[in-house]
C-alpha cells in the first residue's frame, strides 16, 4: 500500500452528477449522504460552464455570466456533444478543446468542492439514458482527464430512482416507475424497472431545449412587455430589451432575474409581484408594479408542459403491451415544483406522481448512494499527501504587496523560481469573494486583489499541475487590511463599551460597542430596553455612558467617553420601563463621540457630540458610583478579614478612607461647578476602583470558579436525565469558551453562572422529580407561612393531582402561585444604575 | 429580511423619505449587523470577473471597463469566529462605465 493512502476505505463513495446545465459532487459515509458545496458562493450546483478569458481559465458561475457576451470562448452544454468529433476553437487559446476535455475542467472543479481533505482515486459519474457506447466512454476518459484512477458510469434516471428507493420509505418499490426530469435547461423521461432489488431503465425520450429558462422568458415575453406597453409610451420595446446594444439591455436582465423569482414564489402562492422602475420613450419616470397570478402563469407555460406530457405518453404507450402499470412518477428537476406541471402529469398520464426527493441533488445523491455501494479498486488519499512531487517541492514564492491599504483594490505580483512550464496557479480569498480562476504560473505572476472595505482580506495562492491537480507547495497566506490607516485614522486602542444595568447580579456591566483594533471610523446603531421607569418630573434620570477601556473591566474603572443623561425634570411624559431607546453611537477618525439616542415612547431625539479633548462628568452620576464602591469595598472587606487576608484588608482599608472623603467632597460640589475638582474626583474614583478590582482578587475569583464549576457539575447531571437536544446545545454553548471567560473578570465570570443558573432551572422545570421534590417543600412549610390557607389548601389539591398526572407544565404554575402567596419573601433593593437593559 | 431592507433603503435613496421611516430602517440595519450578517451594496464599484462576490449580468456590448450599474440583490456576509463568509452572491446588472 502507498503511504499517502490514508482513507481505508473498501467503496467508491464519491458521486457526481456531471450535468448538461448543472453539475454537483455527493459522498456516502456509511448510508449517510452529504452533498459538497461550492466553497466559492456556498452553492450546491455548479454550472457546467468553461470559459477562457484572456489571462484565466473560469469554471461555473463566472464563467456562465461570460456566455452570451463573448460564445466564442465560453462554453456551455458540451455534454450533448460528447464522443463526437466536434471540437471548439478557443480564439483566446489559439487552440482546440474538445467536450471530452471540457468536460474535465468542471470534473476538477468538482474536486475543489470536498472539504474533507480527501483525493479521491475512484468515482461514479452519471450519463444520460440516451448515451451510446462512444459518448459513455468519452465521459469515462473526462473522469481520467481529471485525475481519477477509476471511473464508474450510471444512467441519471436510475440515479434518481435510487435516490428515491433509498428514501427509507416502506413503499413497496418493485415495479414500473416513471422517471421525468424537467429541468432549467433540459427535459428527460425515462421507464425504470425495479425488480428483484435491481433496477434497469427500458425506455427514455427527451428533449435538449425546454426548461425552466424557457417558463422565466415566457413572463418576460407574454406578461412584462404587454404590460410595459398598457403603462407607457414605448416603441420596439422588445428589441430595445433582447438587443445586446438596445438602451433597455440592462433592464432585460433585471426582468428575467425577477421573472424566475415570481415563477419560483408561484409554486407556493397564487399571485406573485413584480416590480421596477424604468423610463418610457418619453422620458417619464415609471415606477411599475404588476401582479401574476398562478392561473395567469399556467396560462403561458401550458403548451411547454404538454409537449413533456405527450413524450411521457410517448413511452408509456410503447409498453403498455408489455404488462404491468406504471406505479408512480418520481419527479426530478427544479421546474417540477411548478404545481401545474405536476397536477397535468397526474391528470394527462392518470398515474400519482412522487415528489419525496429534492429534485436538485437527486441524481448527485443517487450517485453516491451507488458509490457507496461499488467497491474500489484504489483506497482515498489524502489532499495534503496528494501530488507531492520532488518537483513541486522546489518551486519557491517570494511575494510583495502593501499589506494595508486604503484602495478597493490592491497590486500583487509573485517571483517564481523553480518549474514553472505548464503550471497554473489561482488565488482566492477565504472569505469567498474573490477568484482569479486558474493562471498559467510564470516566474512573475501579478494580480488585481478585489478587497472587502474595513476588513482583514485574506488571500490563499494556490498551485496546479498541467492537469490542473493541486501541488503540494507550502505558501504562506496573503493578507491585506483594508482601512483608514491615514493620518488621523487609527484602529482604536481600546474597547468602547456601553454601561448596562444587570438587574440580577444587582451591578452594571460593560457592553461592547466597538472592539479594541476596530479600524476608525465605526458607527453602530443599537436597540436598548429601559430598565426601569423614569417618572416624568422626577429626579430620576436615565443615563447612556460610553466609555472606553477593557470589557472584562468593572464600568468604574473605565474611562467615562461621553454621556447623555436624560432627567425626569425634563421629559414630557413617564419614560416605561420595557420601552426602546434607539442608540447611535459613532466615533470619526478625529475621535469625536456622537452619540444620538431616540426614545421610541416620547418620539424624543437627544444627541450629543463629544469632544475627546475634554470628560464629560455627571456629578450625582459619580456620587451614586463612589457610594457604590464604597458598599462594595466595606463588604469585600468583611470578608477579607473573615479569610484573615490581612496584607489585602490593609490596602483595601485605604481604599475606603479615600472614598469617603471623595464623597465628602462631591457632597460639597453643585452640578455646575466650573473647576477641575469634578474630573480629579473622577479620576481618584476609578484609581479607588481599580483598587477594588485588585483587593482580594484572587480569592474571589477562586470563589466564583469553584460556583461555576459547581453550578456546571450539577446541570450537567440534570441534563443527564432529560433528553432535550436544545437544551444541550445551550450548555454547549454557554461552556464552549470556558477556559477564555474563566481568565476574564468576575463580571463576566458572574455573567456565565447566572446563564448556567437559568439553564439548570430551565432543565430542572421539565423534571418531574425535580418539581416533585419542590413542591413538597411549599406543601410542608407551616401554612402560617402563607397569606391565604384557603387558595393554599386548593393549590394543594391541585399541585397533588398535577403530580398524579406528571404534568410538569401544572405543578410549576401551581409552585409560582404557592411561592406568590407567602408572606415573607426575600426581596432585594432596585439597583440604582443606568436605566437601560 | 436583509434584502427586504436593502430594498427598502434603495427606494428611499435619492428622496426625502420620512425621517421615522429612516430610523426605521436603520434600525433594522442594525438588527441585521447585530445578527452577525454584513449587508454590502457594490453599486458603482468596478467589476471584474475575479469577483465571486456577485452574479453579474452584462448589459450592453462591451466586456471591459464595466462598472456595477444595478444591484438586484446585495452581497452577504456572516461572522463566523471572526472571520467573514459568504452567505449570498450579489445580484448585479454590470455595463460600460459612463
Amino acid at each position: 500500500m502507498n503511504s499517502n493512502d490514508i482513507f481505508m476505505s473498501s467503496t467508491i463513495n464519491f458521486g457526481i452528477d456531471l450535468g448538461t446545465t448543472n453539475s454537483l459532487i455527493a459522498k456516502c459515509d456509511n448510508g449517510v449522504v452529504d452533498v459538497f458545496k461550492n466553497p466559492v458562493g456556498h452553492k450546491e450546483t455548479l454550472p457546467s460552464v468553461v470559459g477562457f478569458r484572456k489571462e484565466r481559465i473560469l469554471v461555473g458561475d463566472k464563467a456562465r455570466e461570460y456566455l452570451e457576451k463573448d460564445p466564442g470562448n465560453v462554453f456551455s452544454c458540451f455534454k450533448r456533444k460528447m464522443g463526437t468529433s466536434e471540437s471548439f476553437f478557443v480564439p483566446n487559446l489559439g487552440d482546440f478543446r474538445t467536450p471530452m476535455q471540457l468536460s474535465a475542467m468542471v470534473l476538477k472543479e468538482l474536486r475543489n468542492f470536498i472539504y474533507t481533505a480527501e483525493s479521491p482515486q475512484s468515482v461514479v459519474i452519471t450519463i444520460p439514458a440516451s448515451f451510446d457506447t462512444v459518448q459513455s466512454n468519452a465521459t469515462k476518459q473526462a473522469g481520467y482527464d481529471a485525475g481519477f484512477k477509476e471511473v464508474v458510469l450510471l444512467q441519471e434516471p436510475i440515479a434518481a430512482s435510487l435516490a428515491f428507493a433509498n428514501k427509507g420509505n416502506d413503499m413497496e418499490k418493485e415495479g414500473r416507475w416513471l422517471v421525468y426530469d424537467l429541468g432549467g435547461g433540459t427535459f428527460d423521461v425515462a421507464l425504470v424497472q425495479f425488480r428483484d432489488g435491481e433496477m434497469r431503465i427500458t425506455d427514455h425520450e427527451g428533449n435538449n431545449y425546454l426548461g425552466g429558462l424557457d417558463f422565466d422568458n415566457l413572463i418576460v415575453e407574454e406578461l412584462i412587455v404587454p404590460y410595459m406597453q398598457s403603462q407607457g409610451h414605448y416603441t420596439d420595446l422588445m428589441n430595445s430589451l433582447k438587443s445586446a446594444s438596445g438602451k433597455r439591455n440592462a433592464l432585460y436582465y433585471e426582468l428575467v432575474y425577477k421573472a424566475e423569482e415570481a415563477k419560483i414564489m408561484l409554486s407556493n402562492q397564487q399571485k406573485a409581484e413584480i416590480e421596477f422602475e424604468t423610463e418610457d420613450d418619453n422620458g417619464e419616470e415609471q415606477e411599475l408594479i404588476m401582479t401574476i397570478s398562478r392561473e395567469v402563469f399556467n396560462d403561458i407555460i401550458r403548451e411547454r408542459i404538454e409537449e413533456t406530457i405527450e413524450f411521457a405518453k410517448m413511452i408509456i404507450d410503447r409498453h403498455s403491451a408489455d404488462g404491468g402499470k406504471v406505479k408512480e412518477v418520481i419527479l426530478i428537476g427544479g421546474s417540477t415544483y411548478i404545481p401545474l406541471v405536476r397536477s397535468m402529469l397526474q391528470e394527462g398520464l392518470g398515474i400519482p406522481v412522487n415528489a419525496s426527493v429534492d429534485p436538485t441533488t437527486a441524481v448527485a445523491i443517487g450517485a453516491a448512494y451507488f458509490a457507496g455501494t461499488k467497491t474500489a479498486s484504489y483506497t482515498i488519499q489524502s489532499t495534503l499527501a496528494a501530488n507531492t512531487d520532488a518537483k513541486a517541492e522546489e518551486l519557491q514564492v517570494k511575494m510583495a504587496y502593501q499589506k494595508n491599504t486604503n484602495d478597493r483594490e490592491e497590486y500583487f505580483s509573485a517571483l517564481i523560481t523553480g518549474d514553472t512550464d505548464g503550471r497554473f496557479y489561482r488565488i482566492t480569498r477565504d472569505d469567498g469573494g474573490f477568484d482569479s480562476g486558474l493562471k498559467p504560473l510564470a516566474k512573475r505572476i501579478e494580480e488585481v486583489l478585489t478587497l472587502l472595505p474595513n476588513a482583514l482580506n485574506q488571500f490563499h495562492l494556490k498551485f496546479f499541475d498541467a492537469e490542473q491537480m493541486p501541488l503540494a507547495v507550502s505558501i504562506s497566506t496573503i493578507s491585506i487590511v483594508h482601512g483608514k490607516y491615514s493620518l488621523y485614522g487609527q484602529p482604536l486602542p481600546n474597547d468602547i463599551c456601553l454601561e448596562v444595568d444587570d438587574n440580577l447580579n444587582h451591578l452594571t456591566h460593560l457592553e461592547v460597542l466597538f472592539e479594541k483594533n476596530e479600524i476608525l471610523p465605526v458607527k453602530k446603531t443599537i436597540t436598548k430596553t429601559i430598565s426601569r421607569t423614569i417618572v416624568k418630573g422626577s429626579t430620576d434620570q436615565l443615563l447612556i455612558n460610553v466609555l472606553e477601556g477593557s470589557r472584562y473591566a468593572t464600568a468604574q474603572s473605565n474611562l467615562p467617553i461621553g454621556v447623555i443623561c436624560i432627567n425626569g425634570k425634563d421629559i414630557d411624559r413617564d419614560l416605561i420601563k420595557g420601552s426602546d431607546v434607539d442608540l447611535t453611537i459613532e466615533i470619526t477618525e478625529s475621535r469625536d463621540i456622537k452619540i444620538n439616542a431616540y426614545l421610541s415612547i416620547a418620539d424624543k431625539e437627544y444627541a450629543e457630540v463629544f469632544s475627546p479633548t475634554s470628560r464629560n462628568i455627571n456629578i450625582s452620576r459619580l456620587k451614586d458610583e463612589t457610594d457604590y464602591l464604597l458598599r462594595i469595598a466595606n463588604k469585600n472587606m468583611s470578608k477579607l478579614v473573615d479569610a484573615e487576608d490581612f496584607e489585602a484588608g490593609a490596602k483595601l482599608r485605604e481604599t475606603i478612607k479615600q472614598l469617603e472623603q471623595i464623597l465628602k467632597r462631591l457632597r460639597l460640589l453643585k452640578e455646575d461647578d466650573v473647576t477641575d475638582e469634578k474630573y480629579k474626583l473622577e479620576e481618584q474614583k476609578r484609581r479607588m476602583a481599580l483598587s477594588i478590582d485588585m483587593a482580594g482578587k484572587d480569592n474571589r475569583i477562586r470563589e466564583l470558579r469553584e460556583d461555576y464549576f459547581g453550578w456546571k457539575a450539577s446541570t450537567a447531571h440534570y441534563l443527564s436525565r432529560v433528553d432535550n437536544e436544545a437544551l444541550l446545545r445551550k450548555f454547549g454553548q454557554i461552556t464552549r469558551d470556558e477556559n477564555e471567560f474563566l481568565s476574564g473578570s468576575e463580571a463576566i465570570i458572574k455573567r456565565r453562572i447566572e446563564e448556567m443558573r437559568q439553564l439548570s432551572w430551565d432543565i430542572r422545570k421539565k423534571d418531574i422529580d425535580y418539581l416533585a421534590g419542590l413542591y413538597m417543600l411549599y406543601v410542608i412549610r407551616d401554612p402560617e407561612d402563607y397569606k391565604d390557607q384557603n387558595r393554599l389548601k386548593l393549590l394543594i389539591e391541585r399541585g397533588d393531582a398535577a403530580l398524579q398526572r406528571k404534568s410538569t407544565e401544572e405543578l410549576l404554575a401551581i409552585i409560582y402561585q404557592m411561592y406568590d402567596l407567602l408572606i415573607n419573601k426575600e426581596t432585594e433593593e432596585p439597583l440604582k444604575g443606568t436605566g437601560l437593559s | 429580511m436583509a434584502n427586504l431592507v436593502f430594498e427598502l433603503d434603495k427606494r428611499m435613496a435619492g428622496k426625502e423619505p420620512n425621517p421615522a421611516l429612516v430610523r426605521i430602517c436603520d434600525k433594522m440595519k442594525g438588527v441585521i449587523e447585530e445578527s452577525g450578517i454584513y449587508l454590502y451594496n457594490p453599486v458603482g464599484e468596478k467589476y471584474a470577473e475575479t469577483r465571486t462576490d456577485v452574479e453579474a449580468n452584462i448589459s450592453g456590448t462591451s466586456l471591459t471597463n464595466l462598472i456595477i450599474k444595478e444591484v438586484i440583490k446585495p452581497v452577504l456576509y456572516i461572522d463566523e469566529n471572526g472571520k467573514r463568509k459568504l452567505v449570498q452572491k450579489g445580484v448585479v446588472v454590470v455595463g460600460r462605465e459612463g
